[in-house]
């Protein structure tokens, strides 16, 4: 019998594999299986969402614009903006049970934003750098394909369900940190698909531009604006920069492209705005 | 913006300090085993036939160890995909020695060789009730006595 | 390479000890089997995703701690023990050790 201590080697008990790599996997198979989830939510809201009548959407916010205050130093320009979406809902066609209600907000942000119900919100920043009605008609209409096509709806409802996951996978692993991370992720999964519905909210609201009008002059300055506004907005913003400039660019070009494949003119005069001041 | 920031530092001087304090801790493991390999372990409770002993006295080892921030957001992703956390390893691997080598010290410093029915025991001591791994505490015990075999 | 938790394997002399080797793992199931075994945790039954996990880990456990059995010449480990600790919420520690022994045929 004897008694020995020999030296077990090392890395039985690890693993090899540099850990900076293993958190790049890691990433990596997160944001795919995130792409998997957020499709498939996606496709869910966008095969729900014709079933669900306009009418339960705008009580679903219908609370939330009800204490809207209509000043009175806003009346005619908000009558003005109506009286433009009227005339523009008919040109896009929208189902005779969807209405669009607009609502202005003096505040300096440059955007617009359409709401589940119909509800269209435009931004003092926005109008004063647009210089032409056509300009704002684009807009507009750009908002109204939105509610057209239900995409605040099916964002609404993707969004919730998204959280939902969220919530429970938080809660199963009860780690906050990693819940915000994807999170994080999630939402990058998800900006192919907001592109892809500007994408078609332009083309639509091209369509109704021209179908009002009979020509589109005017119609791509929102675009020039916008883009004025990424490059002023440099300094301060860098990383939304990145992230909207290309996309501006190339959804000016693919209306540019569209304009010139339909021959639709854009030299006519353009429409001026009435002065609310 | 200043919450992303802060994790980011977190990730940073986590990955970096916790990588060199394991290394350096690898390097003074590997550099105490072989001082103290002269003391043998066994799970054993009974020595052979043919072997003496002299003396028994119970000695014990303890470390309580932690895993740092990166390290932890590694195993949380981990956690979410399934699988081996290889981030944890290096921690409980790195305990387990510790906890062996101290308990060898004390075998030695008792002028023991040997250490009989070796057992260990890990506690995870975290503070949110143990659903994430903040430290471990790992413990290790046994008889140590003098061997002489007679030939 | 016999693995045993008695102090003797029957039908062989010991010949030599050749001190502690060990073996531990920390593993996870991805969350969905997570989601699973915290709704099965209201209707009761076995958590089969999780015994599956413990299965995974205390086979590697052991096959760690062999390697290290056979990377110092043992042929044997006797008196192996098992102890789980559970690390994380989902994931789980198993470490298996024993005494790496030669054996000889009687």
């Amino acid at each position: 019998m004897r008694y020995e201590n020999p030296t077990v080697p090392e890395g039985i008990n690890t693993s090899r594999g540099h850990p900076l790599k293993r958190l790049l996997f890691l990433f990596a198979a997160l944001f795919f299986l995130l792409v998997i989830v957020v499709f498939s939510l996606r496709l869910m809201a966008v095969w729900a969402a014709p079933y669900i009548p306009f009418a339960y959407e705008q009580r679903l916010v219908g609370h939330y614009f009800s204490q809207d205050k209509k000043s009175e130093s806003h009346a005619r320009l908000l009558s003005y903006l109506q009286w433009l979406a009227q005339r523009l809902t008919k040109a896009a066609n929208l189902p005779d049970d969807m209405t669009v209600t607009i609502h202005y907000r003096d505040e300096p942000m440059v955007n617009a934003v359409a709401m589940p119900g119909g509800h269209i919100v435009i931004y003092r920043g926005l109008l004063e750098r647009l210089d032409s009605e056509n300009a704002l008609a684009m807009v507009m209409a750009h908002e109204i394909a939105h509610v057209k096509r239900r995409h605040p709806l099916i964002n609404l409802g993707s969004g919730v369900v998204f959280s939902l996951v969220i919530a429970v996978v938080t809660g199963s692993t009860g780690d906050a940190v990693t819940g915000r991370i994807i999170g994080q992720l999630g939402r990058i999964a998800d900006l192919g698909f907001s592109r892809e519905q500007e994408l078609q909210a332009d083309f639509d609201a091209l369509y109704a531009v021209h179908a009002l009008y009979g020509h589109v002059s005017g119609a791509d300055d929102l675009y020039s604006v916008l883009l004025q506004e990424a490059e002023d907005d440099l300094s301060s913003r860098v990383p939304e920069f990145m992230q909207t400039h290309p996309v501006l660019k190339k959804r000016l070009e693919r209306l540019r492209g569209v304009i010139r494949e339909r021959n639709w003119p854009d030299d006519r005069p353009v429409l001026m705005l009435p002065d609310f001041n | 913006m200043s919450n992303l920031v802060l994790f980011l530092l977190l990730l940073v001087l986590g990955y970096s300090f916790g990588r060199y304090a394991e290394q350096r801790h690898y390097r003074s493991i590997i550099r105490r085993e072989k001082e103290y390999s002269d003391v043998v372990l066994t799970t054993v409770r009974r020595p052979a036939p043919g072997v003496e002993l002299t003396g028994s006295e119970l000695v014990a080892g303890s470390v309580v160890i932690s895993v740092d921030y990166f390290k932890r957001f590694l195993a949380g992703l981990r956690n979410l995909i399934g699988g081996r956390m290889t981030s944890y390893e290096t921690l409980l691997d790195r305990g387990r020695r510790e906890a062996i080598l101290r308990m060898k010290q004390q075998a030695k410093a008792r002028g023991a060789n040997m250490v009989f029915n070796v057992k260990m025991e890990t506690a995870s001591i975290s503070k949110d009730g143990g659903s994430a791994l903040g430290s471990v505490e790992i413990l290790a015990y046994g008889t140590a006595t003098t061997v002489t075999i007679r030939e | 390479m016999l693995i045993s938790n008695l102090e003797v394997v029957p039908g062989y002399n010991i010949v030599k000890h050749l001190g502690l080797v060990q073996g531990s793992t920390v593993r996870a199931k991805h969350v969905g089997r997570d989601i699973i075994a915290g709704l099965k945790n209201i209707f009761g039954g076995e958590l089969s995703g999780y015994t599956e996990l413990l299965q995974e880990a205390r086979e590697e456990a052991v096959e760690r701690m062999k390697q290290q059995a056979l990377a110092v010449g043992a042929n044997a480990v006797i008196n192996v023990r098992f102890s789980t600790s559970s690390v994380t919420q989902g994931a789980a520690e198993l470490f298996a050790y024993g005494t790496a022994v030669v054996v000889e045929e009687k």
